[in-house]
């Protein structure tokens, strides 16, 4: 362990970081510990430093990585509540994805659709796995159909279905045929086939954009601001705080993809007039390909902590031009940030100088950082879990990722610019100039240049590995997972889960960076903590010391 | 068997053979097949157990699943070695690998052709593909197959015998061995996760948390007496006491979990003729508070319909405890595989219950709709079951993800017992309570 905090803390901590490094590495063997350097960077913003990303885990290390079935139903369409989403296999994969991922929903009434609630699986049995399992499917479809009479059933394949060959697109083609009135589409989301649950990402936005975006033409409302807000999934209520502001500004959010949404706003959502990304990991192949085919500009925005959120807001206004928004935006920020900043500056004093580490997400590892920052806390460390080299260093790295074998299994949509629905939101002149004042107008600028120098920064972080640098830096907190969660607190480092949010949020916006000051200030300052070590242990330290000195 | 499973009441079967494995003293679990079903399945075992739980897997590619997934498992066994140091590595398949014939057998000959005389753990192997089994069965299959291969017969051991447990919480692993050492029976109790699941906290890292059976008490399983196992339910094939009867001539007494004053006389005895002692007094003492617990409270309790789902074994000893204290088991529900509730199905207290198997929750859902009910008994997954009806569930079983102490659950024994007849007493009078007009202080 480190004692000397500060040292680690300096900006000359390179050589502790690189010694660290090494011990942790040195337990792998040559040919894995060469591959897993490759993934440690001491950040030195602006120097263009490289990172490995999104490569195959090593197997037999122990990750905290899902696959590409858990990114495709379990993250993109789980929180879109009136999908009837089938999982076509054994039990397992849809018994394990079904509602952890604590997507809230609140239908408009008590009656509307809510399949939230359900696991529908084909439970695959030996003789589908012998004979093919497509029957089995088609009538699992037509249950479900037969039960709810939904508007889509989505069909999700699990790794033995790919092997065993059942074409669940042809299947459902050929069921959408038959009902007419329900929107069936299928996606191949076998697990093995990419490196983790980012393929599933990408194969769900390629699915929906397919057979879901642009299907219902009509404009519901007169509003004069249409947005939708792309990678933002309700978990812990997220979204109904975000709703809670655009509604405030009198700005209509046409779709969420996906927290709190259902298949009629994505169906539609191709109206909208700007696309605000908040996980871009997860979502991006949507914005652009929006973007191609139906010119709707997208800008990353963070409505994660209270004067990112504040940013993010001015920045949609100055998209929109428009003096009454800009000042409505302007009086929505002083009023909530005079509330939080009274919240915020009582509970700074007992978190400023402590230190967190965040090793979660595509997107969250970043973007918590800005509420740390509001505490006054120090980040040590960070990484993703699946994310890609442009979300760390930026979109400017995409020319030259290398596309491997794994990236080609998954398909790359060719769009085209839609003949009658394409329509330019804004003049090209403009949109360069937003450009010119604001890098992440269709842009994304990664994590690594938002970061310290001298930060440490880890991508696919193994259990192991975490572990250790738990015992080396004994950081105050330590943002991760479930999986991590009781590990790392055996040793006495609380753990905050940003996936489930340890069932408290919501944390976006302004209200729920209030949630989240008190939910740090709760975990770093309990008393807690000072138990573990028993007071006879204690007194032994001191005695020992007493004794050496 | 139907097409569409809605909310299935059962999990699936590398999860049992997870669990057995974390019974193992020093010991890492490998999933073959792709990464998704280790990281699932660690997820869903932390959430209950709130432990760390290390499983690796041999993490597949699409190549992998086309051309045989050997390099993958040898490198990950590598990998676990390294990292981890263990004495014991249990494989497991999943789906994929067994969908696409991986012969693991095979796959570790090469392993040790290739390792040589390099120090190499004990390797544990065992086929659990969920199209053919549940967590329920996986977990029996492992613990059978773990038994198989390891027990050897060397020189009998007077007084010892085997305790093959089910899927008992860490705190009744606890008490069963404290149970067996009070007949002053030297015990094997096998899995044993009772520490490696509910340890304490660290001041030290350990890699693999410390607990669970060694390896070579594990040989010695051939050496016993007898062996008590708790698969009550179960196929035989799957039962590692008849396999060491097959083998070794060991007698097995297949037992059901010792819950409710019928079940626990039978365990109880079995100790008593095992180790030649009378049952000790504080046992009977037990027994006589139980008893005296039943008299205390049977009129909040007669009469009242409860509806139990969850693991066969488990629903079919609650059931038993149930009709013991005077509540009507209305439904007994499992979505372990058909005739496995073969045993409620023959006794005549269950004569009017409606038993169902192979179900999903919305199978029970629907017949507390249909039906009515005052009280669920089953795992956590029946939570919007019991908000729906407005009745109280009393949670056990697997898995309880909404409250805190499944490990501390402890509901076998005569004491475990009345500590679930205190829950369930508890639960109905609060219910009864809430429902009056005029709050009463004394119910
Ligand atoms: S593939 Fe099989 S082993 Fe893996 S999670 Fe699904 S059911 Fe379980
Ligand atoms: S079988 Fe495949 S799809 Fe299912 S959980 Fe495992 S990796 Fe994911």
């Amino acid at each position: 362990m480190i004692e000397d905090k500060d040292k680690v803390m300096s900006k000359n901590n390179e050589a502790v970081h690189t010694e660290i490094k090494e011990e942790i590495l040195s337990k792998f063997p040559p040919k894995v510990a060469r591959k897993r350097d490759k993934s440690y960077v001491i950040n030195e913003p602006g120097t263009g430093q490289a990172i490995q990303a999104n490569i195959r885990t090593v197997p037999g290390i122990i990750t905290q990585r899902g696959c590409t079935y858990a990114g495709c139903k379990g993250v993109v369409l789980g929180p879109t509540r009136d999908i009837v989403n089938i999982t076509h296999g054994p039990i397992g994969c849809g018994f394990y994805s079904w509602l952890t991922r604590r997507n809230q929903t609140l239908p408009e009434k008590e009656t509307d659709e809510n399949y939230m609630a359900y696991c529908f699986s084909t439970d695959m049995q030996d003789e589908n796995i012998v004979f093919g399992g497509e029957k089995k499917l088609k009538t699992a479809i037509q249950e479900a159909y037969d039960l709810f009479h939904p508007k889509a059933i989505a069909i999700f394949s699990t790794c033995p279905v790919g092997l065993i060959g059942d074409d669940v697109h042809a299947v459902s083609r050929e069921m959408k045929e038959k009902f007419g009135d329900c929107n069936v589409f299928g996606f191949s989301c076998e697990g093995y086939r990419g490196v983790s649950q980012s393929a599933g990402h990408h194969i769900a936005n390629n699915q929906i954009f397919k057979h879901v975006v642009g299907t219902d033409d009509t404009i519901k409302t007169d509003k004069k601001f249409r947005i939708n807000l792309l990678g933002e999934y309700n978990i812990g209520g997220d979204s109904f705080e975000l709703e809670r502001i655009f509604e405030r500004l009198g700005v209509e959010l046409v779709a969420t993809y996906s927290g709190n949404s259902t298949i009629d706003s994505i169906a539609n959502s191709h109206t909208a007039d700007l696309n605000l990304v908040m996980c871009h990991r997860s979502i991006n192949y949507m914005a652009e390909m929006m973007q191609t085919k139906y010119g709707i500009p997208w800008m990353k925005i963070n409505f994660i902590g209270a004067k990112a959120s504040a940013k993010s807001l001015r920045k949609m206004a100055l998209y929109f031009e428009d003096a009454k928004l800009s000042e409505e935006v302007e009086k929505l920020i002083s009023e909530e940030l005079a509330v939080v900043e009274d919240e915020v500056a009582e509970i700074k004093k007992r978190t400023a100088g402590k230190t967190a580490m965040l090793f979660v997400g595509g997107s969250r590892a970043h973007h918590y950082q800005e509420l740390f920052k509001e505490l006054d806390m120090k980040i040590l460390a960070a990484g993703y879990e699946f994310a890609h080299r442009d979300d760390y260093e930026g979109r400017d790295v995409l020319p030259s990722i290398k596309v491997d074998a794994d990236s080609r299994n998954i398909e790359e949509l060719k769009v085209e610019k839609d003949p009658d629905r394409y329509k330019e939101r804004i003049e090209q002149s403009k949109l360069d100039n937003l450009k010119k004042k604001d890098p992440e107008v269709e842009n994304y600028i990664g994590m690594m240049s938002e970061m310290e120098a001298g930060t440490l920064i880890i991508d696919d972080i193994s259990h192991y590995e975490s572990e250790q640098l738990i015992k080396k830096y004994r950081p105050d907190i330590f943002c991760a997972g479930i999986k991590e969660k009781y590990a790392i607190q055996k040793s006495g480092v609380p753990l905050k889960q940003l996936h489930s949010y340890d069932y408290g949020g919501p944390y976006a916006g302004f209200k729920g960076a209030v949630n989240f000051y008190k939910d740090i200030d709760r975990m770093v300052n309990t008393s807690i903590w000072s138990l573990i070590v028993p007071p006879w242990e204690k007194e032994a330290e001191i005695n020992a010391d007493y004794i050496s000195a | 068997m139907k097409d569409v499973t809605k909310n299935a009441c059962h999990l699936c079967a590398p999860l049992g053979a997870s669990l057995v494995y974390k019974g193992i003293q020093n010991c890492v679990s490998v999933l073959h097949g792709s990464q998704g079903c280790a990281t699932y399945i660690r997820r869903y075992l932390i959430g209950h157990f709130r432990e760390p739980i290390d499983i690796a897997s041999s993490s597949f590619t699409e190549h992998t699943a086309v051309f045989g997934g050997q390099e993958n498992m040898i490198q990950s066994i590598i990998n676990v070695i390294n990292t981890y140091s263990p004495d014991v590595i249990g494989v497991a398949t999943t789906c994929l690998s067994e969908t696409i014939g991986d012969d693991i057998s095979m796959i570790l000959k090469e392993f040790h052709k290739r390792r040589g005389e390099s120090k190499t753990p004990v390797i544990l192997y065992t086929s659990t593909p969920s199209y053919r089994g549940t967590h329920v069965t996986g977990f029996f299959k492992t613990l059978h197959d773990v038994i198989n291969q390891t027990a050897i017969q060397t020189e009998p051991v007077d007084r010892m015998i085997n305790i093959f447990s089910g899927l008992f919480s860490p705190a009744e692993i606890r008490s069963l061995k404290e149970i067996a050492a009070s007949f002053s029976l030297k015990t094997i109790l096998f899995p044993d996760y009772s520490d490696t699941l509910d340890g304490g906290n660290w001041n030290q890292y350990h890699p693999i948390p410390p607990g669970g059976t060694p390896i070579q008490i594990i040989n010695n399983c051939g050496n016993a007496q007898a062996s008590i196992d708790f698969s009550f339910c179960q196929k035989d094939e799957i039962s590692a006491g008849q396999s060491l009867f097959g083998k070794f001539g060991i007698p097995s007494y297949r037992t059901a979990y010792p819950i409710g004053i019928e079940l626990c006389d039978t365990f109880y005895d079995t100790l008593a003729t095992l180790s030649g002692m009378e049952i000790p007094k504080q046992f009977m003492r037990e027994r006589e508070r139980l008893i005296d617990g039943y008299v205390d409270a049977h009129k909040y309790l007669y009469g009242k319909r409860a509806v139990v789902f969850g693991d066969e074994n488990l629903v079919f000893s609650v059931s038993i405890f149930l009709a013991e204290i005077g509540i009507d088991v209305v439904c007994a529900a499992t979505g372990g595989p058909k005739d496995s509730l073969i045993g409620l199905k023959t006794k005549e207290a269950f004569a009017r219950t409606d038993i169902l198997e192979d179900c999903d929750y919305e199978d029970v859902e629907e017949w507390v709709i249909h039906n009515r009910a005052d009280i669920l008994v089953g795992s956590s997954r029946g939570n919007k079951i019991a908000r729906n009806a407005e009745i109280p569930l009393i949670r056990c079983g697997f898995p309880i993800h909404d409250r805190v102490g499944a490990a501390r659950q402890n509901f076998i024994g005569y004491k475990g017992t009345h500590n679930l007849f205190d829950q369930i007493t508890n639960a109905l009078i609060e219910q009864r309570q809430n429902s009056m007009s005029i709050n009463y202080g004394t119910m």
